[in-house]
């Protein structure tokens, strides 16, 4: 659906779909949001993307071998 | 199929994270994979006087099994010469941590990634190769 709406490929695996339902509490929104936060924190830390960007590097000005 | 409890293990506590500096001596990178693709590991290796690794480290964006398959890449990789971690094949790493058929390709990145280390780090020791092409 992203790749659809015009996102690039490498945006769209660092996607993350959320829905919210009826039964939904605030609670549980602060709940989700407190343990994404912290799953993204510890998987930027592991990141050598992030490190790129952190350093200023275009991820695009490099040469990937497809796999 | 769940993931093993190895596998788990090193997603939850992965060895290793973490990066030299690449221009430091005695230091190789291998950079493999695509952001395209959804999985990019980078493994380096620091390579001691007496030509063994002495230390790596890694950083891996990807599914779990992409950031376990590297983890237990630079544990193995650590104490051996360039020669047998060369010999280090996907097939061991996908055994050790019982990856599912899908999730092959990750020991094979792993893999690739070691040999892209040795590659880089004999490029730049290698005092006759004219260009020094890093791993970039």
């Amino acid at each position: 659906m992203l790749r659809a709406l015009g996102v690039e490929e490498e945006l769209a695996h660092t996607s993350l779909r959320l829905g919210l339902g009826r039964f939904s509490t605030e609670a549980d929104v602060d709940y989700a949001v407190e343990q994404i936060v912290q799953a993204v924190t510890r998987l930027r830390e592991m990141s050598p993307l992030w490190e790129m960007a952190q350093e200023g590097i275009d991820i695009k000005s490099i040469e990937w071998s497809e796999h | 199929m769940a993931y093993s409890e190895k596998l788990l293990d090193h997603y939850d506590n992965p060895r290793n994270i973490g990066s030299f500096d690449k221009n430091e001596g005695g230091v190789g990178t291998g950079l493999v994979g695509a952001p395209a693709c959804g999985d990019v590991m980078k493994l380096q290796i620091k390579v001691g006087a007496d030509g063994r690794i002495a230390d790596a480290k890694f950083k891996t964006f990807g599914c779990g099994s992409a950031i376990a398959s590297s983890s237990l890449a630079t544990e193995w990789v650590k104490g051996k010469t360039l020669e047998e971690a060369e010999k280090i094949k996907n097939t061991e790493i996908a055994q050790h941590l019982s990856l599912p058929p899908v999730k092959i390709h990750c020991s094979v990145l792993a893999e690739d990634a070691i040999k892209a280390a040795i590659k880089d780090f004999r490029t730049k020791n290698e005092p006759k190769s004219s260009g020094d092409k890093a791993a970039e």
